[in-house]
């Protein structure tokens, strides 16, 4: 049941984020012209408005902190409580909106984690529909396995924002586990191509030749780990593979453990140590966005060297200098590759596997490239972990495949995953009461009954929460449920059936039903950490206009540029070999300069332009073919002449 | 304000006795039509069920393997018939897993991506459905407990009787496991996990024998009995998990 229509796979990161489509030949990230998949997860606000996002808002953070916004996933769907711990070590500025939202002040203007992340999908989706000439819009979005309802609603509102649909939003780590499996799969085939590898990019991330030892299709019934730390979230899954079903067991992770707290790490010893000699706190906001870029260069340097030498030039002769060995990184940074090691443990039981019935550890993220890291994940599981995928890219070509999947391209794999946290709701006295229990199997459902406590009470307010904690104080209030409608009878004798269905998101839906009288309740959705329908809607109409606009001026621009490049290439391959075509090919080459030269100065539709130009590629190619045969003949007429 | 699932359990056991099982075939309401029943000792199944839509014989009254549409109105199915299981104790759980993902293969909403809103809803309670029915039917304990609920036995909240020995030698042994502790005497502990253990053994056999003897016999003795068994065991997996 094809629907014919591509479906995107995006990997929206902390840091880093990727696109990537598959096709018959396998899944692709797309990549910019330089071959870089990755786009920064940065966006920059510059005072005159414009907008730029990725490697560009990246290098000028330092120059501008208050407008540069990093790091946005680890603020989505959480309140200014929940977010105590994280605030002092942001360089913008985050206060408190309505209801327990947060929004990020740009100089005045206020915007939800929700509108910045639907910036940088945005600019994924400009990435895909440039690499395809032609507009996208439905998606697959990954989230970490350990996000909780607010924090997936919000990331499937940002795509909503983007002008995307989110068809599916899929845990990371069994993302990165489809793609593993399926890339294991492939391997036979590939290896009688002679081809490379279809997921990740080999030659870049390991030198491990051991890496290869499992490249095959694993047994059926076989478990695997995915271990996923990133730059800002840890995840992870404990997963059976059976045939073509891809099976959770169990997961367990922390949404604010990644590579942002290495460099954390080295920050507060820079920090202290430069307090302790100079008695001086440096903590502007420039100085917390110089040091952060410079702790995470540090942090990477010592993944690879013994130690790394570090000096800060702190004005007025002051120079805080210093050497840290790998050693005094690891022992800063030990505490938090604990917690990831307890949180595995805390999976494996969950899971009622022993570590040894593990056969495979797959490593996502560009955090396990850290030493350390895989040395404690070695040590735990008594076995070398996989490291033959392309840690960055991995979740993202998973995304992809799942994308296939639902767009009925393809039947070979089917992903099975569980809710993370357990659900329930506050009963009287303030207790939690749950319904749905942590790594039960999604989709699910529950029903609990409830009835009034005063004669012709109409309304009844159900407060859902998730965690584990037995008090409702302790576990997160995902929303208040406010039954309405319910028809005037005494106390007690009302019976609501009210049904709590986790779909295949992870996202709950709320249904209610007064029995004796059959009515269908009305029940209004008051997100404690999210956004409104109505709000959604709104920020839809005002903002993306204009985000759109800017969006596509970014567009033309680029085209227009592509265009220029383009007829002036040709005008000079026309120059040196046009004689050597037949003459009418060379005028309708000529012609089409002309009307395409004239188009992008004319036109304000970016998807005009780009189906021309690539019709105009199309029609160059015989005079390109002629040029690289013509300049490959000069050449070797060159060499000859240098050897005699 | 907690009727919960005990209530939904009751209202689906009310459906299931009328017709009584002994009476007739006990079926799920569905699209398709019923093609026979057969007679295995003494339980009834209604295999195969016959798809509406393609007409080939299936093995599970929930989806046709042959043409994918969706057979059943799942919601309030037994949960044996579901995965075109006998209703016993006894059940083969690599059968039921190889069950549970051929019936996933065809009804997970991943499958449904291009499908309209309505089936995509369907979908998405069938599977809700199924994993639940998956979830119960996997853990002995939570089968047994089905197996007497949905047969008309009380819920271990309407009924808590347990039985006459047990609760004295419950206090007796948790005593003990404190004072063990207290003295670190790892030996006794350990001594008393076994007999633990043992009494676990008993009465999980006993729930297998009575959970048969109630496939045979509808009586409402056997199901107190069971019930009490039940209610045990619950108390014998406290200690165990204090332990
Ligand atoms: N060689 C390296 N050594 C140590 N850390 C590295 C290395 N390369 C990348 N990292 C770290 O990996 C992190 C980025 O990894 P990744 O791109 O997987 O994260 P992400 O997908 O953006 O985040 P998340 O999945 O948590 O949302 C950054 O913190 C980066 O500093
Ligand atoms: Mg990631
Ligand atoms: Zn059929």
């Amino acid at each position: 049941m094809s629907t014919g229509e591509l479906i995107l796979g995006i990997d929206l990161g902390t840091t880093f984020s990727l696109v990537a489509y598959a096709d018959a030949r396998g899944p692709q990230v797309i990549r910019d012209a330089d071959g870089e998949g990755r786009v920064p997860s940065v966006i920059a606000f510059a005072p005159d408005g414009k907008v730029t996002i990725g490697w560009e808002a990246r290098r000028h953070a330092v120059e501008n902190p208050l407008h540069t916004i990093y790091s946005i996933k680890r603020l989505m769907g959480l309140g200014i409580k929940d977010l105590e711990k994280e605030l002092p070590y942001l360089a913008y500025r985050v206060v408190p909106g309505q209801r327990d939202v947060i929004k990020i002040d740009i100089d005045g203007e206020l915007l939800t984690p929700q509108e910045i992340s639907a910036l940088i999908l945005r600019e994924l989706k400009a990435r895909a529909e440039k690499h395809f000439g032609r507009p996208l819009r439905k998606a697959v979005i990954t989230v970490p396995a350990y996000f909780d309802d607010a924090q997936r609603q919000a990331t499937r509102d940002a795509g909503k924002l983007a002008g995307l649909e989110v068809v599916r939003i899929v845990n990371e780590p069994t993302a990165a586990a489809l793609a593993y499996g399926i890339g294991l799969r492939e391997v036979p085939k590939q290896k009688l191509r002679a081809r490379s590898l279809p997921i990740g990019d080999k030659a870049k991330c390991t030198s491990e030749s051991d890496a290869l030892g499992g490249s095959q299709a694993p047994p059926d019934g076989s478990i695997i780990a995915v271990y996923d730390l990133g730059g800002g979230t840890f995840d992870i899954s404990i997963l059976r593979l059976t045939g073509d079903v891809f099976e959770v067991i169990s997961t367990y992770g922390d949404t604010h453990l990644g590579g942002d707290d290495f460099d954390r790490a080295i920050t507060l010893l820079v920090q202290r140590e430069i307090h302790e000699q100079y008695g001086v706190d440096i903590d502007s906001p420039t100085t917390r966005q110089a040091l952060r870029n410079f702790s995470e260069q540090v942090k990477i340097r010592l993944s690879t060297e013994a130690s790394a030498s570090i000096e800060l030039d702190l004005g007025d002769g002051r120079v805080y200098r210093r050497t840290i060995t790998r050693q005094e990184f690891e022992s800063l940074t030990v505490a938090l590759v604990e917690r990831t090691i307890n949180a595995c443990q805390q999976a494996i039981s969950d899971a009622k596997v022993r570590p040894e019935q593990i056969g495979q550890i797959v490593l996502v993220g560009g955090s396990t490239r850290i030493p350390l890291v895989r040395r404690r994940v070695e040590e735990y599981f008594g076995r070398k972990p996989y490291t033959a995928l392309n840690p960055d890219e991995v979740v993202a070509l998973g995304a992809a495949v799942q994308g296939q999947v639902l767009a009925g391209e393809r039947s070979d794999a089917l992903l099975l995953d569980v809710t993370p946290l357990s659900l329930g709701i506050e009963t009287m006295g303030g207790a939690m009461g749950k319904l749905i229990l942590r790594n039960t199997r999604i989709p699910c459902q529950a029903t609990e009954m409830f009835t009034t406590f005063v004669d012709g009470q109409s309304n009844v307010k159900i407060n859902v929460l998730q965690g584990e904690r037995e008090l409702a104080a302790d576990c997160r209030s995902l929303a208040t449920f406010d039954l309405s409608g319910i028809p005037p009878m005494p106390a007690g004798i009302p019976k609501i059936e009210v049904q709590f269905l986790i779909d295949a998101n992870g996202i709950l839906n709320v249904t209610a039903r007064e029995q004796r009288s059959g009515k269908e309740a009305s029940i209004q959705v008051i997100p404690s950490h999210g956004l409104t329908k109505d709000e959604i809607r709104r920020i839809e109409e005002e903002s993306i206009r204009f985000a759109r606009e800017d969006m596509t001026a970014h567009r033309m621009i680029d085209l227009r540029n592509q265009v220029e490049f383009d007829t002036h290439k040709t005008e000079q391959a026309l120059a040196k070999f046009g004689h050597m075509l037949p003459p009418e090919e060379r005028l309708s080459l000529e012609e089409s300069i002309r009307v395409l030269r004239k188009l992008a100065k004319s036109t304000d539709d970016a998807d005009k332009l780009h189906r021309a130009l690539d019709e105009f590629g199309k029609m160059t190619l015989n005079l390109a073919n002629l040029a690289i045969t013509e300049s490959l003949r000069e050449d070797s007429a060159e060499r000859e002449k240098v050897k005699s | 304000m907690f009727a919960r699932i005990v209530n939904r359990r009751g209202a689906m056991s009310a459906r299931l006795r009328a017709p009584p099982p002994t009476a007739g075939r006990r079926r799920a309401e569905c699209f398709c039509e019923t093609d026979a029943s057969s007679m295995t000792d003494n339980t009834l199944t209604v295999m195969p069920t016959k798809c509406a839509t393609c007409e080939v014989l299936q093995q599970a009254p929930l989806v046709c393997a042959d043409c994918h549409s969706l057979l059943a109105h799942v919601q309030g199915a037994d949960y044996f018939e579901l995965f075109g299981l006998t209703r016993r104790y006894h059940i083969d759980e690599a059968e039921l897993n190889s069950k549970y993902l051929a019936i996933s293969r065809n009804i997970h909403p991943d499958r449904f991506g291009g499908a309209g809103p309505e089936m995509q809803s369907f979908a998405l309670r069938a599977s809700a459905a199924i994993n639940q029915a998956y979830d119960v039917l996997r853990d002995p304990h939570r089968r047994a407990e089905y197996l007497l609920e949905s047969s008309g036995g009380k819920s271990s909240a309407e009924d808590k009787r347990v039985p006459p020995d047990l609760l004295g030698k419950v206090m007796m042994l948790r005593e003990e496991i404190e004072d063990a502790r207290a003295g670190g005497d790892t030996a006794a502990l350990s001594t008393m996990r076994a007999t633990i253990e043992k009494d676990r053994r008993a009465a999980q056999q006993r729930i297998s024998d009575l959970c048969a003897e109630l496939t045979a016999n509808d009586s409402d003795a056997i199901k107190g009995e069971l019930r009490m068994q039940l209610n045990a065991m619950k108390y014998l997996d406290n200690l165990l998990a204090q332990l």
